[in-house]
């Protein structure tokens, strides 16, 4: 076991939690953050802003991945879940259920315009995607998954093993027999694997987020879908980050005019408050809900307290003026960026959709460098895990202007003294 | 149940549209379609108040 010393400069309540969690929860990760300056220990929330328990602001552009996007502990979704513990609690996960019969039928409401037809409810996202991928063996009788090689899609058995395999073959869990890969974006990558007439699913992270954001072409997902149904493959939208409005639709892959067999969402669908996730299935993927009433079962799965708080995140995340203002935010800060890369050439590229952004950096690293940098000037976003040099850049849904600008001006701060000490043009330092 | 006027009946017919045809089919098969309303210590009642059961009652050999 490593001896660790906590940062100088800790109060004496802080250093009691940062030694407690790297004596029995996270060692790695807790010296990995703080060899870049980071060193945080959450206290009060509030909005997207949130505070050190020594006080050192955040402004948060990382959101847990979305489930902050309608902000920490959003008045609305607190007083829903508070309302609801007065009547409710867990629930019974074999009986039929009135808020989880409420939201199933909110959620095929608001998506495809009715298109699928089932609901499945988990308490994790990784659980959601194992869930779309045994419905999708169990539809088409074939077992092999097809996912993109930067994706990221859980950390459970089935979704662990999908997408990037790095993590699950740390584990030895990795399958590489079932669970293939293509690079993002390559059509004949797709073709071919799925022309072996073996593929259950095409498993779609829509936006890959720990790649960074990279945007599809525009006939990327149209031409994945005629694909998949040339072959008998069921096209699984992975919308874990990049749905519930954070691109300007519901779904991200309603801008293309797709609609998947599966569609899986998590993180924000919990408010930040009550964790929940959903599968959303067609009726071909669905079928097996009526043969087997019991062929998924979860405890915490669609917890009824769970189903509350997701009908009120459901309201505030689909109005059309958080639509609006998500697609408002997102154009602002693509235009400011871009400003801000004519003046300082370290900048290279900003990627946006939405409120889904991704910033590249000229550097290898730079995004790790601007990570650092932004938390000393009070902005918490993180870098892509599987391209260090693209910082995730993740505003609210709810956020308005002069949140914006005072984060862009901490952003250009923290670019110019990363600029000042590294450079231009180190691409692969 | 307080604050929601659906029926017992419009419920479970919702529960069978989005989430579970086959589990309301078994239900409705051994004359057992209940939705759980008040809930109260190891008590609970159905959507329209009118029955109660014991926790332990509900244990089914399919139940874990």
């Amino acid at each position: 076991m490593t001896s660790y010393v906590p940062p100088a400069g800790a109060s004496l309540a802080k250093e009691a939690v940062l030694l407690g969690a790297h004596r029995h929860l996270i060692p790695n990760r807790l010296e990995a953050f703080e060899r870049v300056g980071v060193s945080f220990v959450m206290g009060r929330r509030e909005g997207y802003r949130f505070w050190d328990i020594d006080g050192h602001e955040l402004m948060d552009f990382h959101l847990n991945g979305g489930t902050f996007n309608l902000g920490h502990r959003n008045p609305d979704i607190v007083a829903a879940l508070v309302e609801a513990l007065g009547t409710y609690d867990i629930g019974n996960h074999h009986f039929a259920s009135a808020p989880r019969a409420a939201l199933a039928e909110r959620l095929i409401a608001c998506s495809f315009g009715g298109a699928l037809s089932y609901v499945v409810f988990t308490p994790s996202g990784s659980e959601a995607v194992d869930v779309a991928i045994k419905s999708a063996r169990r539809a088409t009788g074939r077992r092999r998954i097809v996912a993109f090689d930067c994706a990221y899609h859980g950390r459970s058995g089935l979704s662990g093993a999908a997408g990037d395999p790095s993590n699950a073959r740390s584990f030895a869990s990795d399958l590489p027999d079932e669970f293939v890969t293509v690079p993002f974006g390559d059509l004949d990558a797709v073709e071919q694997a799925l022309a072996t007439g073996e593929v259950a699913a095409m498993l779609a992270e829509v936006i890959p987020a720990t790649a960074g954001f990279p945007m599809p072409p525009d006939d990327y997902y149209p031409a994945v879908r005629r694909l998949c149904d040339r072959h008998g493959t069921l096209l699984i939208a992975d919308e874990v980050q990049t749905g519930l409005g954070r691109t300007g639709d519901v779904w991200a892959i309603e801008g293309w005019h797709v609609v998947p067999n599966i569609l899986v969402t998590g993180k924000g669908l919990s408010g930040g408050v009550y964790p929940i996730s959903a599968t959303l299935l067609d009726e071909r993927a669905g079928r097996w809900l009526h043969d087997d009433g019991w062929g998924y079962v979860s405890t915490f799965g669609g917890s009824e307290l769970g189903c509350i708080v997701a009908q009120k995140v459901l309201e505030l995340s689909t109005a059309p003026a958080t639509l609006a203002n998500a697609r408002a935010m997102g154009a602002y800060f693509k235009e400011r960026l871009e400003r801000l890369a004519a003046s300082y050439p370290y900048l290279l590229e900003v990627r946006q959709r939405g409120v889904v952004m991704g910033i590249r950096f000229d550097d290898s690293s730079g995004a790790l460098r601007m990570s650092g940098a932004l938390y000393r000037e009070g902005v918490w976003a993180m870098f892509a895990g599987f391209d260090l040099s693209v910082l995730q850049w993740k505003p609210g849904l709810l956020i308005d202007q002069t949140y914006a600008d005072e984060a862009l001006a901490r952003f250009e701060r923290a670019l110019a003294s990363v600029q000042e000490q590294h450079g231009a043009g180190r691409s692969g330092s | 149940m307080r604050g929601d006027k659906r029926t017992q009946e419009e419920v479970i017919e919702e529960f069978a549209s989005y989430v579970s045809p086959s589990r309301v089919a078994t239900y409705r098969q051994l004359g057992f379609t209940m939705v759980p309303g008040r809930r109260e210590g190891s008590r609970m009642w159905d959507w329209d108040g009118k029955r109660s059961f014991e926790d332990r009652a509900l244990v089914t050999r399919r139940s874990r």
